[in-house]
């Protein structure tokens, strides 16, 4: 969290154009949109103009009938600019949403094809936050940013082109307060700019602290820590306090600063254009409409510095975005295809290591034989679940290869070969959605009926009939309510439904009672049966009951064989087992 | 209409201009100072309100009971705390400053209009009524659009999490393409209601300044006329322009006023759900009846009963533990062990029948004097992203920590640590394992020294080798007090003085190992098993 929320700079050049191209397949909308702009701070800036017209051409010279005819003019221009004003703001905002739409699909889509290597470093709730606090502040750089600030700009502009239309004087004299209120605007900019971010991060700090508290409440009351964890929160709402007093205190002088040039302005407007009136230099009505262009002058700049903060924010969350989706994704493999595998599995001398060349396999060669059993044995780090990683091709192997029906599994589609391959985990994730759901996850091709009888083929469907609901069960925070042994069960459910030619498992050990023990014994035979399984085996059954043990140590396979073979080897396969 | 302007103040026209150009200038200047003091205050004010609110919310939240936050999502009341009290400062220091003024302008702009004519100052208040029927209808249809859409953003982002924390899953069963297709639909959804949203709120400011442009024409035209009349003066005109100008700021901010005054309206709301509810008695603030004796640790269960919603966990609890003994409680998974473990710190209360410590029932003694004299270690341990000696010591006497990690052998394991007790565990700090993360909150109810010590399931992530040596280390420690100990394994539980089996919520059988072992039931049957997968030598 520490500097999650501090971007490294302001504005980016590079980052901005990126983010527009976002906007691309939308380029008609935007276009309409600016056009829209454009039509509505026009209209909009017409009325002054009116008031003028009225007063000079109608009111003076006494002429009613004609003012009626303005005031029919200005009624068609307030109809045309709540049309123009309605459907600007339309476009605006779903062009924004579009934009923000895609980029949420295309992170969520750019992240189911990370490594798992990236998941493994990086804590799940900040990629929430990417996908969802990060891509809603670029609605700030989308709608109220570029497009926005585009019609800031604009509306300055044809205020200035009303008025240098109107008297050129008078048009230099506004546009002379310009630098001063643009002056204002950089120095707020520069006061608030650290605060802003420093605001930013500090609370990140207490929602995080907060957020521990809360996870951690059991804790927090059992051992009555209540008073220090309110302590730590408040020190962060605190700091939270100073930064964000800092920044109120910069736009406490700067936002009336501006309402004062704007009566400064006004000043000098009636200073100068009285005069010019009283020479007859200039008409009263042009002063009337003056007096109603310099406060509409002022609002665009104040409404620009305002967004400042935002778009700082914004700014540096697409940065976050950016980095995220440049993140290099996992290899979609060769193009091989298989309708059927028959399941072979081969290592060839694989040398592995998550981090350079620290192995954790080393070496490694072993064959199963279609439909064969293997189980993997060897002490904690011993490498066993790395070489189930690398079945289904979950990180890359540094040397040597693994083949998968003679085919290298780097030639293999990698969704493909995933899809033959059923895994069943030591922890099983269970997802929000009914039983069913957690079964099928989601897959069409697997109906209602395959899911009962998979779940009747591994034992679960007694207990799910004992449930509330049956297969309609909600599954409630991650499956709390299903014991670990139940929660096995569904996995292997789960593994059965989709049919797989190659089975990986790692056996669950901990947190099993005998009843639901022999449950699961069945359960992995009927799995295990005419498919080749390669196995984690906690299990003395499914030891026993493999084609082939191999012992793992320290990386490489020391002992493969079959049980009786390997006690009688006395190796150690043997002092594992007594070491039990 | 006047033709030849008289000068009023300085004697001559010239004059007259400068002095009131400089007068206005003068009380711009008046007004911006002013308007330093009255931002800052209401500043400074909203700011302090959002810091006591959240201050008291936490508070607040520290003292509900444990079954409230089960009916909660972490992120939401996060989000309390928050976005909601944002929203409230929002309004404090936006909407409330702005009404002030706002306010003040209109009654000021207003009554000065009305000296020149009254008449025609209503008639260009007409749109008034219409504004604030507008807002409010557009007010309620946009908050309700906004609840739906924040409904919506809700799902987008349990979907991610989903998605992200079942990562292997979805990569093992190559879910990738179908979860990007219900991904592309709920944000398709999501993209749907802002629609329906966008759609009311584009009215918002169209609406206003339209209104505010029929006051115009208003006076453009009745004014107008009244200065072909003769009635009016142009200046009189000029001046009733300029208000109508100052007027439309708080016209058009009026709907926007509204609107944030409804969306604090609901935060408040949400807010005040969460203040309403009743903290659990006696947490933390010591208000049990009796305190007087230290807790000797004498645990009784007499008929106890306990359900969760409609399930009967725990049926007719029959169990006495005398001070300093050890109890072991077995059974399968969802046989109430757990259930069990958690009345004695009374993070659950039960539904029938009693709890006693030391012969009181267990609500008539302080919360706090309980819990303290209790060391439990839960299933899953929780960690605050601290130093692991903050981790153990939770704000006790941090030395003792050492000793407590050595009981736990947890250090064994500090050298692999940067800075073996000082290490920040979390995102920044190093990662524990399941066994580490259980001998740390071991250690944790260790540095206690609990007259009570529970736990449950604790050394289930430890392996066989190292679970002997922490029991070794352990038994001094419970020698003194009296100990609860849930465990699958015979290994660990075979020395306890009693040993309650359970089945089904009930009490099975119990006894010490010894007559458990000859009863030849369920506890006989687990022993022989496990007894049997020893010798032959499971891995």
């Amino acid at each position: 969290m520490e500097d999650e929320e501090l971007g490294t700079k302001g504005f980016d050049l590079q980052l901005t154009i990126r983010l527009l191209g976002y906007l691309r397949p939308y380029w008609g909308w935007v276009g309409l949109t600016f056009a829209l702009i454009f039509l509505a701070s026009a209209m909009q800036q017409a009325s002054p103009y009116l008031t003028k017209v009225a007063v000079d051409d109608y009111i003076m010279p006494g002429n009613p009938a004609g003012l009626g005819g303005i005031i029919l003019l200005f009624i068609a221009l307030l109809v045309l600019q709540f049309g123009l004003g309605y459907a600007q703001s339309w476009a605006t905002s779903m062009v924004g949403q579009w934009a923000m739409r895609d980029v949420r699909l295309a992170l969520f889509s750019h992240l189911q094809r990370l490594p798992l290597h990236f998941f493994d470093r990086t804590p799940v709730g900040r990629l929430m936050a990417r996908n969802t606090n990060d891509v809603d502040a670029l609605n700030e750089l989308f709608t109220n940013g570029v497009v926005s600030m585009c019609g800031e700009l604009f509306t300055v502009i044809t205020i200035l082109a009303y008025i240098f239309y109107m008297n050129v004087e008078l048009g230099v004299i506004t546009a002379a307060t310009l630098p001063l209120a643009f002056l204002a605007t950089l120095w707020l900019q520069s006061r608030t700019f650290e605060s802003f971010r420093a605001a930013r991060v500090r609370f990140g700090h207490f929602s995080a602290s907060l957020q521990e508290t809360i996870s951690g409440m059991e804790v927090v009351q059992l051992f009555g820590c209540e008073e220090r964890r309110a302590g730590l929160f408040e020190e962060a709402n605190d700091a939270y306090l100073d930064m964000r007093l800092h920044s109120t205190l910069y736009h406490s002088i700067y936002f009336p600063f501006i309402e004062f040039c704007a009566a400064l302005l006004t000043a000098l407007v009636l200073w100068y254009g009285s005069g010019q009136v009283l020479k007859q230099e200039i008409e009263w009505g042009v002063l009337v409409a003056m007096l109603q262009y310099v406060p509409r002058f002022f609002w665009p700049i104040r409404n620009i510095a305002e967004r400042f903060g935002t778009f700082q924010v914004a700014m540096a969350s697409s940065e976050r975005i950016f980095e995220l989706l440049d993140s290099k994704t996992e290899p979609a493999g060769g193009g091989w295809r298989s309708e059927r595998v028959r399941g072979e599995i081969e290592f060839r001398n694989v040398f592995f290591a998550y981090h350079e060349e620290d192995w954790v396999l080393q070496d490694v060669s072993f064959r199963a034989a279609p439909g064969q059993a293997i189980a993997l044995v060897g002490t904690t780090g011993a490498g066993k679940s790395t070489i189930i990683n690398l079945i289904g091709r979950f990180y890359e192997i540094q040397r040597g290869a693994i083949l998968v029906d003679n085919v290298d599994i780097r030639e293999w589609d990698v969704e493909e070969l995933r899809r033959h391959i059923g895994v069943v985990q030591q922890d099983v994730f269970l997802f929000a959605g009914d039983v069913e759901h957690n079964i099928s996850l989601g897959k069409a091709e697997i109906s209602r009926e395959q899911v009962e009888r998979a779940a009747q083929g591994v034992n679960a469907a007694s207990f799910i009939h004992n449930l509330k609901d049956g297969y309609a069960h909600a599954v409630a925070e991650r499956g709390a309510s299903f014991s670990s042994g139940q929660r096995q069960l569904l996995a292997f459910a789960r593994a059965l439904a989709s049919e797989p030619d190659i089975l990986v498992l790692d056996e669950a050990t901990a947190n099993i009672d005998t009843e639901t023990e022999m449950l699961i014994q069945e359960a992995l035979t009927e799995l295990m049966h005419n498919r080749t399984s390669i196995v984690i085996a906690h299990r003395l059954s499914t030891i026993r009951n493999a084609d082939k043990i191999l012992v793992l140590h320290h990386g490489q396979v020391r002992e493969q064989g079959r049980h009786e073979e390997l006690l009688k080897l006395g190796g150690i396969y043997y002092r594992l087992h007594q070491l039990q | 209409m006047q033709d030849r302007p008289t000068a009023y103040v300085t004697g001559n026209i010239k004059g007259d201009i400068a002095f009131f150009a400089g007068l206005v200038a003068g009380l711009a200047f008046l007004e911006w100072l002013m308007s330093i003091g009255m931002r800052w205050y209401f500043g400074q004010m909203s700011r302090l309100v959002e810091r006591d609110l959240r201050q008291r919310y936490v508070r607040h939240l520290l003292k509900l009971p444990l079954a409230f936050f089960q009916r909660q999502q972490v992120g939401d009341l996060v989000a309390r705390a928050t976005n909601d009290v944002e929203s409230l400062q929002r309004f404090f220091y936006f909407g409330l400053r702005m009404g002030c003024t706002g306010l003040l302008t209109f009654v000021l702009s207003l009554s000065l209009m009305c000296t020149i004519d009254w008449q025609l100052a209503l008639l260009a208040l007409l749109p008034m009524p219409f504004m604030v029927l507008v807002t409010r209808w557009v007010g309620s249809k946009v908050r309700r659009g906004f609840r739906r859409v924040q409904e919506q953003f809700g799902a987008i982002s349990t979907q991610i999490q989903e998605n992200l924390t079942g990562m292997r899953v979805v990569k093992a069963f190559a879910l990738a393409d179908d979860e990007i297709e219900r991904f592309a639909a709920t944000n398709q959804t999501y993209v749907d209601e802002n629609r329906r949203l966008v759609k009311m709120r584009s009215l918002f400011f169209p609406f206003t300044s339209l209104l505010n442009g029929v006051s115009m024409v208003v006076i453009l035209w009745l004014g107008g006329l009244r200065v072909i009349e003769g009635i009016f003066s142009l200046g009189d005109f000029v001046a009733f322009n300029a208000y109508l100008t100052r007027l439309g700021m708080p016209m058009m901010m009026l709907g926007w006023i509204v609107d944030e005054y409804q969306r604090c309206r609901a935060s408040l709301g949400r807010l005040e759900e969460i203040l309403a509810e009743q903290p659990q008695a006696g947490l933390a603030l010591g208000e049990g009846k009796k305190e007087d004796a230290p807790i000797r640790g004498e645990i009784e269960f007499r008929h106890a009963h306990f359900a969760y919603a409609d399930q009967q966990v725990l049926k007719d609890i029959n169990i006495r533990v005398p001070a300093g003994s050890t109890l072991a409680v077995v059974g399968r998974v969802g046989s109430g062990k757990t259930t069990i473990a958690r009345l004695i710190p009374s993070l659950i209360q039960a539904a029938e029948g009693q709890v006693l410590i030391d012969g009181m029932p267990i609500e008539e003694i302080s919360l706090k004097q309980l819990r303290d004299a209790i060391g439990y270690v839960p299933q899953d341990s929780f960690l605050f992203s601290d130093s692991l000696r903050e981790n153990i010591a939770l704000g006790r006497g941090a030395e003792a920590a050492d000793r407590a990690a050595e009981i736990a052998r947890l250090t064994p394991d500090l050298e692999d640590f940067p800075q073996a007790l000082e290490t920040i565990i979390g995102e920044r700090g190093v990662t524990l394992s399941g066994g580490q993360k259980q001998r740390t909150a071991l250690a944790r109810a260790i540095v206690r020294n609990p007259q009570i010590l529970v736990l449950d399931d604790a050394l289930a992530s430890v392996d066989t080798h190292t679970e002997e040596e922490i029991l070794k280390g352990l038994r001094r420690v419970m020698a003194a007090c009296t100990t609860i100990l849930i465990a699958h394994r015979i290994s660990t539980v075979q020395h306890a003085d009693h040993i309650v089996v359970l089945n089904q919520g009930r009490i099975a059988e119990e006894g010490t190992h010894e007559q458990l072992v000859q009863q030849d039931g369920i506890y006989a049957d687990m022993h022989r098993r496990q007894n049997l997968s020893k010798e032959l030598g499971a891995l």
